[in-house]
């Protein structure tokens, strides 16, 4: 897990974990240098390793600061969640017994990601992977729905996954930094979505990366193309991410109500993103 | 025990088919392409997800999905196909009758297959119109063999996306592949 400034969410998010019906075997909290007391709540339960940054790395950041550590302890399956994920009861328990079941072996596995009201998040929904009709139809046979990207809400990787390729693009900070690495496991590897498996994103609304129109943008308008320049998609998904930016960028301009504010946002994430991306 | 019965017409297509099976003395009917070979379980698994229209996955002799013959998986409703996935099936926009279970009262109302589309095309036309009335599945556990899928001709595919009402992207899709096939 990986968190910053998130308290209370965070508690209720390691309670869900201790209600687990299969709890993990080992908790990793990666502390992006909270300011709001977070380390005195995590120092007051039992059972859960804390790393605490020296400064505010994204998720991008704590997520790979994480995975390497798991991976250097050994763990077969690493559980990524976000400080607002809720998992149900049985969120996990279903999430390995989809990867038992699955007909090929899978780099990850993830779960169905709800908003507060059970409609499906914006943020997190499933990007299904229909063009491989015959997997898709394998994999709905063993009642698993094969996907093409995950988010950090509830996304399990196999170790021999991060083995492969490495950990996500820490210079992403925060907004499609799961897409980038998940995109990248699974360009040549095997994607499952569990239907069973059900977690809740707690954000305020239920907004996406359009629909959140706040600064943040600025990562989006320069992740996007940073995404775009990377090795996550190739050849008609490439084209498609390429069109989809054209609308994002169009969409955040006409819907924002400070327009000169909006262009100097997108223009500097434009800018950035033109550039070569920090090793 | 199966009951067979017997239909008094030379079916030659699935217009004439279709139009002599909704007759047929029973409520459910199995419409199976005489090229396909069921596994002994298929008709099991379709009537799991019946009454409603079901259709079995063609696979070839190793037991791999025929992808011309597996039908359209719908695209519109993520929440739809997790739900149908969770019944171990996957909802469809059209598929080829290769082995579709079917409600003779549904068959009985919409118009019968267009006769001047031939193969698999007439199949994805009327099961278009059969859909839109009551969603099909896909149902991946239910198996039938099919060594030698049948052909169709650009002009099936353009004559089917007319009456079924495709979008332009699906219709070029399917032409696309009916020259790839005519081709080899």
């Amino acid at each position: 897990m990986v968190t910053y400034n998130r308290r209370g969410l965070l508690a209720e998010c390691l309670d869900r974990i201790e209600r687990q019906s299969r709890p993990p075997d080992h908790v990793l909290v990666i502390d992006n240098a909270s300011t709001d007391g977070t380390p005195a709540m995590l120092a007051e339960r039992d059972g859960i390793e804390t790393v605490r940054l020296h400064e505010n790395l994204g998720s991008s950041g704590g997520f790979a600061e994480g995975l390497r550590r798991a991976h250097e302890r050994g763990d077969d399956w690493i559980w990524l969640l976000d400080d607002d994920t809720f998992a149900d009861d049985r969120c996990l328990e279903t999430l390995l017994a989809g990867a038992a079941r699955a007909p090929r072996a899978p780099s990850l596995v993830c779960s169905v990601v709800r908003w507060r009201d059970e409609r499906l998040h914006p943020m997190n929904r499933p990007w299904f992977r229909l063009g491989r009709r015959a997997e898709f139809a394998e994999a709905a046979g063993a009642g698993l729905a094969l996907v093409r990207t995950s988010t950090w809400v509830s996304t399990m990787v196999r170790r021999e996954a991060v083995s492969r390729h490495g950990l996500p693009a820490a210079p992403f900070f925060v907004w499609l930094d799961d897409m980038e690495y998940t995109g990248r496991l699974l360009r040549d590897g095997t994607g499952y979505m569990v239907p069973e498996s059900v977690a809740w994103h707690w954000t305020p609304h239920p907004y996406d990366t359009l629909t959140d129109a706040r600064e943040r943008f600025y990562y989006k308008a320069r992740n996007h193309l940073w995404l775009l320049r990377g090795s996550s998609f190739g050849g008609v998904e490439r084209l498609g991410y390429a069109l989809a930016y054209l609308r994002a960028l169009w969409l955040y301009l006409r819907r924002s109500d400070d327009k000169s504010g909006a262009l100097r946002t997108a223009g500097r994430g434009i800018r950035d993103g033109l550039r070569r991306q920090p090793a | 025990m199966s009951e067979v019965t017997t239909i008094p017409v030379a079916a030659r297509s699935l217009d004439a088919l279709v139009e002599a099976a909704a007759h047929a003395p029973t409520s459910l009917l199995w419409l199976l392409d005489d090229a396909a070979t069921p596994a002994v379980d298929a008709l099991d698994a379709l009537l799991v997800h019946g009454p409603g229209p079901a259709a079995s996955l063609p696979v070839d002799a190793q037991d791999r999905p025929v992808l011309p013959l597996m039908g359209r998986v719908t695209e519109a409703d993520a929440r739809g196909i997790l739900e149908a996935i969770g019944d171990r099936c996957l909802p469809l926009r059209h598929t080829p009758v290769v082995s579709l279970l079917v409600e003779r009262d549904l068959v009985l109302e919409i118009s019968p297959p267009d006769p001047g589309c031939f193969g698999w095309y007439a199949g994805a036309e009327w099961t278009a119109r059969l859909f839109a009335r009551r969603h099909g599945v896909l149902v991946p556990a239910s198996r039938v063999r099919v060594d030698d899928p049948p052909a169709g001709s650009p002009r099936d595919v353009l004559r089917t996306a007319r009456r079924a009402g495709w979008r332009r992207g699906e219709t070029l899709r399917e032409l696309h592949r009916s020259v790839v096939r005519s081709v080899r």
